[in-house]
């Protein structure tokens, strides 16, 4: 938008302008963009990471809970297009759901109805979100937080029933009684 | 103004900005003029470009302003008069006829009772010329919603209107006239909507207020169901209205409407989940537990053909065996068809295949990924055992045998096994049409996979040709470089040696077209083979017995018959010769010849 604002706009020229801007606007947009997130485990470039990410199709959703399943995220993006795979993730040492998947599809279209549609709705209760993904490698389905979970678990300080209660630390405070030391 | 931005492809925020527009013309007249002619040049443009369900939009958004007193009354039954005329042009394709009547009818909900209070002679005479055009046509089912409509004084009771709320300002507003609004003629270019496949769980008599529901693969459809999701949850109280669904055949849409509800609210989230929500009256409608059925499960099953196999398989599975350990085991399972069998005992045996994928699939039964990686490993010995088409249709079998109670997992290990072509698409088909599942054919989850069946083979077409494309622009590419060059030394047989190879791949991506087409050609002509032999079975068993033949299960097939030409209209187009001189020939039932019929003269 121009300094100022829109400026306004009145008679018959801008009138096409109006619905070719307005149609236009339906095919791309804000929603399918790449966030500010980088891995920092990318083997590449910067550059590179920000290409792949710009043709993924493979769609990062956090805030699961432990206990949804693959069966029914399966069915939640399915709704956007044909789901390649899902790829759950898992803590590092236990081996069990730890909030959070890789969903691939086969075209990159369908990824961004995801994008659109399905980012920011709830799956089990709860408000997930979805987030380009350069894609998957072995390695990258587990958690990397130091107690194996994903690290937004380890430092958090709310209780959540769905992601194991409270976080690990807070956790281990309240096991051994003792204030936290920085 | 970015309205197109906010409203979603619903019109339930259509009042919300209509009424804005009321009020800002009530305070400035000259705005409201400016926007009307905004809005119908942009109606204008949408015709020309084809975009006919932006269209839709904008003719009930203009006649909501109607309500608003933006638009003057008179002047917008000119317009519907405009559009009903379209049904005496001649030599013009019927959909285009059917689009115009759609924009109108489909404006009513919002402005029947306005225009009718202005000129009711005027509307009278528009109603009763589309009636004699609309004798029989798909819109007959939204024609008999506004025959309601008028019958009940057009009282419409789902629409919100929040200008109701400032009337007293908006009567006080000047209005306008719309210009004359010729619709804009057809051309050699026109491309008209066809009717959108609305597969109606109810006809209108149970819902004669509802939205239209969206296509069952789009993403607007899951919106819905969210919304029913709630609608259910909140409704259950409402056991009057609901509860007459219990004493219901099983097979009639209402109770049927609630069970797929209700599995698809399961596939969501989980099935405790679903009998702690439903009370324990409804529990008839729940869905069942998805678990698997592994037929040799216990000691009791002993006595059982193949059992002692499938202990070794299980044991070999665990310990990590190969394909090749695998079809060592399997060789010693007997085969029922004795005679078929060859020395290497490869050739159909249902009990070898029974006794694999049985075990195989119980082993894997934990998620869909421990299922996958099982098809994959196992790959080789699937190949084999379902080489032949009999193979393929037992393996399907047995997939359904195991997974019966778990429609969501049928369906992702169906699409699994024709993208790595364990099974091809006819097999699949035919399998949807056998005897084993007659009992699920009215179910949601038969034409998911069906469709999507159809989607994967039109999709392998689609991909091939592409590919057949681009490999036509490379060599063209390369004799454009070639030409370009300033060499004179070139003779014919280098320029061969550059373009042998390519010229080999497209005649091999030529062969592979062809073939690619043919089995999709293939797919459609088994469908509905088996669709008139099953309707046929239906309609001649009625008839000899004196019964009625619109049975809840006859008027669902008949309307999947109806849906898989037009969902898949374009590639059905291609065949119109064959399916005449073939399949749907004069011998047939009327009931079904119907059906063929309506789809030609929707082509025409």
């Amino acid at each position: 938008m121009a300094a100022g604002g829109e400026s306004s706009r009145s008679g018959r020229g801008a009138v096409s302008g109006l619905l070719s801007t307005t149609l236009s606007g339906l095919n791309s947009d804000s929603y399918c963009e790449i966030s500010q997130y980088r891995d920092q485990h990318f083997r590449g470039s910067r550059q590179l990471q920000e290409k792949s990410l710009k043709v993924s199709s493979t769609l990062y959703v956090g805030n699961l809970s432990f206990y949804t399943t693959e069966e029914q995220i399966h069915e939640l993006f399915a709704k956007c297009g044909d789901v390649k795979r899902i790829v759950m993730g898992l803590d590092k040492i236990k081996k069990t759901p730890c909030g959070f998947c890789f969903v691939e599809y086969y075209t990159r279209a369908d990824a961004e109805n995801a994008m659109r549609f399905v980012n920011g709705t709830r799956l089990d209760d709860r408000i997930i979100r979805t987030d380009w993904d350069a894609g998957f490698k072995e390695g990258r389905q587990y958690g990397r937080g130091k107690t194996g979970g994903q690290v937004r678990d380890e430092y958090r300080t709310d209780y959540d029933v769905g992601r194991g209660g409270f976080g690990k630390i807070v956790q281990m405070q309240k096991a051994s009684h003792q204030p936290a030391v920085y | 103004m970015s309205r197109r931005r906010h409203s979603d492809d619903s019109d339930e925020k259509l009042t919300v900005y209509t009424t804005l527009v009321g009020l800002l013309n009530a305070r400035n007249y000259n705005f409201g003029g400016e926007f009307v002619e905004a809005m119908i040049r942009q109606l204008k443009e949408c015709l020309k470009v084809n975009m006919y369900n932006q269209a839709v939009h904008l003719v009930r958004f203009l006649s909501d302003l109607v309500n608003c007193h933006v638009i003057a009354a008179p002047s917008m039954v000119a317009m519907f008069e405009n559009f009903v005329s379209v049904t005496q042009e001649e030599d013009v394709p019927q959909v285009r006829c059917d689009w115009y009547i759609f924009a109108f009818l489909s404006s009513l909900p919002w402005v029947g009772k306005e225009l009718y209070e202005k000129k009711d002679a005027e509307m009278d005479r528009l109603l009763s010329q589309t009636e004699s055009y609309l004798n029989s046509r798909y819109l007959d089912c939204l024609w008999s919603q506004i025959q309601k409509l008028k019958k009940d004084r057009w009282q419409e009771r789902h629409i919100l209107r929040p200008y109701l709320a400032f009337d007293s300002i908006l009567c006080e507003a000047l209005q306008h006239n719309l210009p004359p609004f010729t619709p804009p003629p057809h051309t050699e270019d026109s491309v008209y909507p066809m009717p959108r496949v609305i597969f109606r769980m109810f006809d209108y008599t149970d819902d004669p207020e509802g939205p239209v529901m969206p296509g069952s693969h789009s993403v607007e459809r899951f919106v819905i169901e969210e919304n029913l999701h709630c609608i259910i949850k909140s409704h259950w109280k409402e056991r009057k209205t609901w509860s007459d669904c219990l004493t219901q055949d099983l097979e009639k849409p209402k109770p049927k409407f609630v069970r797929e509800v209700l599995e698809k609210c399961m596939r969501l989230s989980y099935h405790q989940r679903i009998i702690d929500l439903v009370p324990a009256s409804f529990s008839v409608l729940s869905p069942a537990n998805p678990v698997c059925m592994y037929k040799y499960a216990d000691e009791s099953n002993r006595s059982l053909p193949g059992y002692t196999v499938a202990l070794c398989l299980t044991i070999a599975i665990k310990n990590k065996a190969s394909n090749d350990e695998i079809f060592g085991i399997l060789k010693d399972v007997p085969n029922p068809n004795q005679e078929d069998d060859d020395d290497e005992g490869f050739s159909f045996n249902p009990l070898k295949i029974e006794v694999f994928v049985q075990t195989l699939l119980h082993l894997a039964a934990k998620s869909f990924s421990h299922s996958f990686s099982a098809l994959a490993k196992f790959h080789e010995v699937f190949k084999t055992l379902a080489e032949s088409d009999e193979g393929k249709l037992h393996v399907l079998r047995v997939v359904y045998e195991v997974w019966k109670n778990h429609p969501q997992m049928i369906a992702v290990l169906v699409d699994k096994m024709i993208r790595t072509q364990i099974v091809d698409c006819a097999a699949v088909a035919n399998w949807i049409f056998s005897s084993e599942l007659a009992h699920d054919f009215t179910r949601f989850y038969i034409w998911e996979i069906l469709h999507s069946t159809i989607r994967k083979m039109n999709k392998h077409v689609l991909k091939i040709h592409k590919e057949l494309e681009d490999t036509k622009a490379r060599l063209a590419r390369q004799h454009k470089r070639r030409d370009s060059d300033d060499d004179d030394d070139d003779d014919d047989r280098s320029t061969d040696r550059e373009d042998g190879p390519l010229e080999e791949q497209i005649e091999r991506l030529q062969e592979k077209v062809e073939s690619a087409q043919s089995e999709q050609k293939n797919l459609f002509l088994v469908i509905f083979q088996r669709f008139i032999m099953l309707l046929t079975e239906h309609l001649v068993r009625c008839e000899t017995g004196g019964i009625d033949v619109f049975t809840p299960w006859y008027k669902s097939c008949i309307e999947r018959l109806q849906q898989i030409f037009l969902q898949h209209h374009q590639i059905i187009q291609q065949y119109m010769v064959t399916l005449e001189n073939l399949l749907f020939t004069a011998e047939l039932d009327h009931h079904i010849l119907a059906v063929f019929q309506q789809f030609c003269a929707l082509q025409a």
